[in-house]
């Protein structure tokens, strides 16, 4: 059995989060990263005993316990490691995917559960949630804006099975009808390469993941001494940006990152906007317009009882895909009509308009919706896998054996929406081919 | 009249079915329309082929006849793929169709317990859901267990252009009752459609211009226990049809069958007419038509390729637009014929009929296309109407076990809209099932079922013994200067010294070069070579064995059979109609069910929990 892992605790939410490896590997996995005086070798793990100790590995440095469940004494009858992490989606997904970088795979929906069924361990209550767990993926499928965006994604993995089915069934059409097929040639490791790339790209722009990984890039632009650095500092909760009262005082690009419920933000603050002689400060406003033009989200601050400039407004408008227009210094000038009330010198508001950036950026996403599209991400980055030693083993391996990893890489597209490979790959050599007595 | 068991057809599945009946202890009844039809090869004059080679294999591992027969009357033996790895590797022998029939007439004569009835069964005998006989020629025969092998023969028709015959294949008389008796007692029934080509007189044939297609003279042949290679052969001889040959078939095109209404049942699309691959491939300037003879040293030749409905006055036409064949005179004409089958989602694993007891079916009637095909299924569907007879649970294979597992699996959870052909595509454990480690995976299975007698137990046994020994060989270590020199030969460098096995994982080494290393007693070239393949797979057979235990652990789980799905609401509604139409046997085979999802698989083994509580 495969050894699985993944995060058994509701993403986002509550103090501490778990990540579960369940199969034979789990303890050699779990001790690539954790560390503790007195661990240095599986034997050293009693198990049943929690351990504080620190997870090392990836970009993660972090304390936490580990525990180990030896077979069959666990939930799902096989070995189990559980780390026991601060909450927070961001560090519990680091830990994830470290674990699955080093060999684990990605649990599918249920798939503990379906392990402890199969080793006689599970009680009713349990499968039950599977089910549920399962549906949830469809469930949210149904939500509209979930659908717009899962309604591309599936389109584009239609496509790369469909690329890859036409690489398949060349293959198998001249493993199956040697004699006919000597005469069909056809460039099935060329195409397969063009589906990797394809399948790179998509998993590259993978939204959540990406935005996840790298966090949400935010542009606080407006005009000189709205308060953008003072923003800043007060939403890092630290002075990282200079504040004056001298106008133009920021002249480059401010970057500091920090996390908002486990979401890493990646704060850009820029010089105001303002028609200037200043070669220095003209050369500043330009990159504040190239930060907005890069960002995720833009912040356009104003003063609370400020005139809204239409023309430069609707100018960042044009080219950021969102704005939020933040209202600061209520303190002094008290709310406005519209827009993130927030005041950076007290704090107020900070926190909401935190929430917005998190909202507006990746919608109201619920942790089933998380764990499904990390799912799709596992599914993809597995059938990248597999292409890759498929690829890497064409010269050498026969087609056969090159088959198997074709075979893999397809099967887990296959997994993301469910179909039958082999039949369509079957349809694929007749309706292609001409093949047959 | 009281029989244990009744086979109903004597074609490649009815033969197996009643062999293994008789041979495990029931006294069977084989009831043939015509005793010339017996095990007759209505289409192509070969056995085996990618794919197909397995199954021959895998029924003579489980004590068949199917390999035997074919050895006893070979022309000539190829390995298709031979360049290729060994799983995919298949055998395909051309034999002599006469000599075929023979041998396996006799065989049926001389079997203990096994009565040749030559007759027309006309109704099944059934009796509160159960099965107890049939009807032949108004008399009825009595049996608690009765299994259909009714092949192409069932309200079959033939058809050659306008030409259209109520008959069987090869001019044989069809079976014109059964059908609609059939259809009373409730079976679903349908109508595919398959096609031959003509059959031409040898000496009208310009075989100079044509490509001479030899066999493999090193190779052995289908049965584990022919121990002689194959040394005189027949040749066959390629040609192929030309744009000439095409227009012909173009411009007659609304007089062929298929293409202007006349034809319903569907065809396979792995065995297409010439018409419709012009049709279809309207960009291929040729298509290969292999020549191949019919009998040993006889009058016919088969025109493989050529498969056509069209009326005779165009197949002549076309026909001699071939290279080759500019003078050809014809003996038989090609024909399509239509005939009924049955749904085979109406079985069980165990190919039994859901709805009536001691009901079996193998070959052509439950959907499949090809000899081997039909001999497969046969000899499992005698295999599990036995076990019936006696009260012992039914023998199933495994898709991880075998290329008939396969088989049966794909037809009776997934179905099938055209004759099913077997392809070594379909086999997802394809590294595993290979066709010469065929005996090792079933024989110990036959040897358990009583259907391998002690002549080739013995000759497993020390196959066997001999290939484990070369493989523990395989162990031993060779020196440096050695390796460096084989390597040399090949022109390639060696640096370490390494065992035989770490050689054989090499490319360029095979099994005959490290021969030398091994001990005097294991120089045996066809089994090292087998005994190389695990070796030469590695990692790659360890990858396909991570699949198949996350898939066994779901086959193992047994579903009752008496699962209300209609009632479980937790279930999709397509899942529920399809799982109470397919009533699978295991978890695994519920979740290859089309339409049931793994949320619905889930909810199963939620029901399973709550049932065993």
């Amino acid at each position: 059995m495969e050894t699985i892992a993944a995060i058994s605790t509701p993403l986002g939410a509550g103090a501490i989060g778990i990540v579960r490896l369940s199969g034979e590997q789990s303890l050699s996995i779990a001790l690539r990263f954790f560390h503790c005086s007195g661990v240095e070798k599986e034997e050293d793990v009693t198990p049943n005993v929690l351990r504080l100790g620190s997870f090392v590995g990836g970009s993660i440095r972090e304390k936490c316990m580990m525990v180990y469940f030896r077979a069959p004494k666990s939930y799902t009858g096989e070995d189990i490691v559980e780390f026991q992490l601060h909450g927070g989606a961001y560090l519990v997904e680091r830990v994830l995917e470290t674990l699955i970088g080093a060999g684990a795979k990605m649990a599918a929906p249920g798939e503990f559960t379906r392990r402890a069924f199969f080793n006689g361990k599970v009680t009713l209550d349990e499968a039950e949630g599977v089910a549920q767990m399962i549906n949830a993926e469809s469930e949210a499928e149904l939500r509209e804006a979930y659908s717009l965006m899962s309604g591309r994604f599936h389109a584009r993995i239609d496509e790369l099975i469909s690329e890859l089915t036409k690489v398949l069934s060349t293959l198998e059409a001249s493993l199956d009808y040697p004699e006919e097929m000597a005469e069909e040639t056809d460039d099935a490791i060329r195409r397969a390469e063009i589906v990797r790339e394809k399948m790179q790209a998509l998993l590259s722009s993978f939204r959540t993941g990406k935005l996840i990984k790298n966090g949400i890039t935010v542009a606080i632009v407006g005009k000189t001494n709205v308060g953008k650095s003072s923003l800043l500092n007060s939403v890092l909760g630290f002075s990282r940006a200079i504040v004056t009262d001298v106008h133009g005082t920021t002249r480059d690009v401010i970057e500091q990152s920090m996390v908002h419920k486990g979401v890493k933000i990646n704060f850009q603050d820029t010089a105001g906007l303002r028609t200037t002689r200043d070669l220095v400060e003209n050369i500043g406003i330009e990159r504040s317009l190239q930060a907005a033009r890069g960002a995720d989200i833009v912040l356009y601050v104003m003063e609370s009882n400020g005139d809204l400039d239409e023309t430069e407004y609707s100018e960042i408008r044009g080219f950021s895909k969102r704005v939020i227009l933040v209202n600061n210094k209520i303190d002094v000038y008290g709310n406005a009509s519209s827009g993130v009330n927030v005041s950076a010198k007290t704090g107020e508001g900070v926190e909401v308009l935190l929430d917005e950036i998190v909202r507006a950026t990746l919608g109201e996403k619920r942790a089933a919706d998380s764990l499904t599209e990390e799912r799709h991400a596992d599914c993809l980055r597995r059938a990248l896998k597999s292409l890759d030693e498929a690829l890497s083993s064409c010269g050498s391996a026969a087609s056969e054996c090159v088959l198997v990893d074709f075979r893999e890489s397809i099967n887990a597209l296959y997994e993301i929406g469910g179909g039958n490979a082999t039949e369509s790959i079957i349809n694929d050599v007749f309706s292609r081919f001409c093949v047959g007595k | 009249m009281k029989y244990d068991a009744i086979v109903v057809g004597a074609g490649h599945a009815g033969v197996e079915a009643a062999l293994a009946l008789a041979r495990l202890g029931n006294e069977t009844l084989i009831v043939t329309l015509d005793k010339r039809s017996v095990s007759h090869m209505a289409c192509n004059p070969n056995v085996g082929g990618t794919g197909k080679g397995h199954l021959v294999r895998e029924v003579d591992a489980l004590g068949g006849q199917m390999g035997l027969n074919a050895d006893a009357s070979l022309l000539q033996i190829k390995m298709l793929n031979k360049n290729k790895g060994a799983a995919v590797q298949s055998l395909r022998g051309q034999t002599d169709k006469e000599v075929y029939h023979e041998n396996m007439l006799r065989t049926l004569l001389s079997q203990e317990r096994l009565t040749l009835l030559e007759g027309e069964c006309e109704d099944l005998l059934v009796e509160k859901g159960a099965v107890k006989g049939v009807v032949v020629d108004g008399e009825k025969y009595e049996a608690r267990a009765v299994v259909l092998c009714t092949g192409v023969y069932l309200s079959s028709r033939t058809i050659t252009g306008e030409e259209i015959r109520d008959a069987g294949p090869y001019g044989f008389a069809n079976s014109a009752k059964l059908s609609s008796a059939l259809l009373e007692k409730g079976l679903p029934l349908r109508r595919f459609k398959t096609g031959t080509p003509a059959r031409v007189y040898a000496d009208s044939i310009d075989y100079s211009v044509m490509e001479r297609e030899d066999g493999d003279y090193d190779i052995n042949c289908f049965s584990f226990l022919t121990e002689d290679k194959l040394l005189k052969q027949e040749p066959c001889y390629l040609t192929y049809t030309n744009a000439e040959t095409h227009r012909i078939i173009r411009e007659n095109i609304d007089r062929a069958p298929l293409y202007n209404g006349t034809i319903h049942g569907v065809g396979p699309r792995y065995c297409p007419s010439i018409e419709d691959k012009v049709m279809r491939f309207a960009d291929k300037e040729r298509h290969q038509i292999f020549i191949e003879p019919e009998v040993k040293d006889g009058e016919l030749m088969y025109v493989q390729g050529m498969s056509s409905s069209l009326p005779k006055d165009v197949q002549e036409a076309m026909y001699r637009t071939v290279k080759g064949l500019e003078n050809v005179r014809f003996a038989r004409y090609a024909y399509a014929i239509e005939y009924d089958c049955i749904d085979p989602l109406a079985l069980s694993p165990a190919l039994e009929v859901k709805a009536i007891s001691g009901l079996f079916s193998a070959g052509q009637f439950n959907g499949s296309s090809g000899y081997e095909e039909a001999a497969a299924p046969g000899i499992m569907a005698g295999i599990n109407a036995s076990r019936k007879l006696h009260g012992e649970p039914p023998f199933v294979l495994r898709r991880d076990q075998a290329y008939i597992g396969v088989l049966i699996d794909d037809l009776v959870t997934k179905g099938t809209n055209e004759p099913y052909r077997m392809m070594t595509a379909r086999a997802e454990y394809r590294l595993s099932l290979r066709q010469d480690n065929a005996d090792r995976r079933l024989t110990p299975l036959g040897r358990e079922l009583g259907l391998v007698d002690d002549r080739r137990w013995r000759s497993y046994l020390a196959r066997n013994e001999k290939k484990d020994a070369i493989t523990v060989a395989f162990e031993t270590s060779v020196p440096l200067k050695k390796v460096a020199a084989l390597f040399r030969e090949k022109g390639e460098e060696a640096t370490v010294g390494m065992t035989v096995g770490e050689m054989l994982k090499r490319p360029f080494i095979t099994a005959k070069d490290v021969l030398p290393f091994l001990p005097e007693a294991l120089r045996d070239k066809d089994l090292a070579e087998e005994a190389a393949v695990d070796v030469k797979y590695g990692g790659y057979l360890l990858k396909e064995q991570a699949f198949r235990a996350e898939a066994r652990r779901m086959e193992e789980r047994a579903l009752p059979a008496d699962m209300n799905y209609l009632a479980m609401e937790n279930l999709r509604l397509e899942a529920r109609q399809k799982l109470d139409k397919i009533r699978p046997m295991t978890l695994g085979q519920a979740s290859r069910i089309s339409g049931v999802s793994p949320a619905d698989v889930a909810v199963l083994i939620t029901y399973l929990i709550k049932g065993n509580k």
